[in-house]
């Protein structure tokens, strides 16, 4: 009964729902630069706050990734929410040169993004939007199509479409995919088919990306988005004996809680002593 | 020996008649209940609503200067790659300790450590440095005193935490976050949810302590100090 009572008062707390969105557990938002037009010069990539574009603070005076060819991406940066400019410069180039291609982002905290150089001769750089999180068990997967001697391309995982024509430059939305080892196969110019083999964690997202390659047969990578658990643990851990929970103070009127149950432990047992006394002297 | 006649026993509240009253115990623990669920809730609601109450600081996180192929280099060619985490160092609030692997146990749920004086890192989870929220859990305290977490609900935004490698290797972190949850609506997804870059996530106990066990778990959350 005093159980019971308890618990009723402690669900009808917890009911209020919790956000589930990393922008509740980051302070930061992420971004990575992607050199994916197969025309442009080895370069560096830069990414400063707009605001400190002019002074050339701390931040944007170095690059990001340096001599990035064809089919590179940096790792991800965590930087402050905010506007951001990204500016790709010849490799080896002063950061204060005219770049070759720049464009602008508003970072969110909690979300990332890919700033990647697309296309041929007009060199653009163009923001994509990352996914970090997939469905409990599932692997999130999209495709970047970045060659220039397939128009298209069209990828399968198994026998789920992941894209399906997609024309370069671009990219896909993300799908969510049994995590494991899978066959990528990859269609490009001229029906030429190939598979990929890969290997999709749990709880974690990639890019597929599809580059000029030898022939007429294209380089794919696969890259890591975000990387989450093997397995994700339910709930929260149980690290606490509750030595400390009266003088330290763990939530204050909590310390309350403990003699007041001490309380009703005594009542019982008083109780209890009654009843035993008084069967026994019969 | 024979039942006293009434004059001869001690009167008692929960006497009727001469005789215990189921009725005036159950009346008393009753009312004991009440009070004791009153109290409960008064002490969930503050504890729940105590993260509001402090807004964490904003951490300015400057953009990393790697050079060369350094940037280039993806995550899973990262030298830590191979390695497992073996100590945790927090000069802030003097933890210093080694660590064991933690699993989960038969309902899913991340195993605390075995040791008290020992944090543990979920094998599930990134090696520390790796890409993703590597998790280490340690006690609040014992049965009679302080455990090896006791001081991590003090950790504030920018405080660093380096993670010992069995490589020989170590990562820095800093504190970007430090947020309490009820148990009973632990934000799963937000805790161990995949992250772009290396992260850390300490958990441990603390907010009220009823029937045996802290109501809330504390996380701490950080990002690769620069």
């Amino acid at each position: 009964m005093v159980a019971s009572a308890a618990m009723l008062a402690c669900v009808t707390i917890a009911a209020h729902p919790v956000a589930a969105n990393a922008d509740d557990t980051s302070t930061v938002g992420w971004v990575r630069l992607a050199q994916l037009s197969p025309t442009m010069t080895p370069v560096d990539g830069y990414l400063s706050p707009s605001a400190n574009a002019g002074t050339q603070g701390t931040q944007g005076t170095q690059p990001v990734m340096t001599h990035a060819t064809y089919g590179t991406m940096s790792q991800y940066q965590p930087v402050a929410p905010g506007a951001y400019t990204v500016a790709m410069r010849r490799a080896g180039s002063a950061a204060t040169s005219n770049p070759l291609a720049t464009t602008q982002l508003t970072v969110a905290v909690g979300q990332a993004y890919t700033v990647a150089a697309f296309g041929t001769g007009t060199v653009k750089l163009q923001v994509l939007n990352d996914e970090l999180a997939a469905p409990t068990g599932m692997a999130g997967i999209r495709v970047i199509e970045a060659s220039r001697q397939s128009p298209t391309a069209s990828v399968l995982l198994g026998t789920q479409s992941l894209a399906a024509n997609l024309r370069s430059p671009g990219a896909s939305p993300y799908q969510s995919v049994a995590p494991g080892m899978s066959a990528l196969v990859v269609t490009t110019k001229g029906a030429t088919t190939q598979t990929v083999s890969t290997d999709l964690a749990a709880n974690s997202t990639y890019s597929v990306v599809i580059l000029d390659g030898t022939e007429d047969v294209a380089r794919v990578l696969v890259v890591n988005d975000a990387s989450g658990m093997s397995a994700m643990p339910k709930g929260g851990v149980s690290t606490g004996f509750g030595g400390t929970a009266k003088k330290a103070g763990a939530g204050g009127s909590g310390a309350q809680t403990v003699p007041a149950l001490w309380i009703v432990l005594a009542a019982a047992g008083v109780a209890a002593v009654a009843f035993a006394a008084r069967r026994r002297t019969r | 020996m024979r039942w006293q006649p009434k004059h001869a026993r001690p009167h008692q509240w929960f006497m009727k008649d001469g005789r215990p009253s189921l009725g005036r115990v159950a009346v008393a623990a009753l009312g004991v209940a009440a009070i004791v669920g009153v109290t409960a809730a008064i002490a969930r609601g503050t504890t729940s609503s105590a993260p509001a109450a402090k807004p964490p600081a904003p951490v300015v996180v400057p953009i990393a200067s790697p050079t060369g192929d350094d940037a280039i280099a993806s995550a899973s060619s990262s030298p830590t790659a191979d390695a497992r985490p073996v100590s945790i160092d927090i000069p802030v609030i003097n933890v210093h300790t080694t660590l064991q692997t933690l699993g989960l146990d038969g309902s899913g749920a991340l195993q605390p450590p075995t040791n008290l004086t020992e944090a543990g890192w979920y094998t599930g989870s990134p090696v520390p440095g790796q890409d993703g929220p590597a998790v280490i859990a340690g006690h609040v305290d014992s049965f009679n005193g302080p455990a090896v977490f006791f001081d991590v609900k003090e950790l504030n935004p920018g405080d660093r935490i380096t993670v010992g490698l069995s490589s020989g290797q170590s990562v820095t972190f800093q504190v970007m976050l430090v947020k309490h949850y009820p148990k009973t609506a632990f934000p799963t997804a937000d805790v161990y949810g995949a992250r772009p870059d290396p992260e850390l996530r300490l958990i441990t106990c603390g907010g009220a302590f009823a029937n045996g066990h802290y109501l809330d778990n504390i996380v701490v959350y950080a990002t690769l100090a620069k």
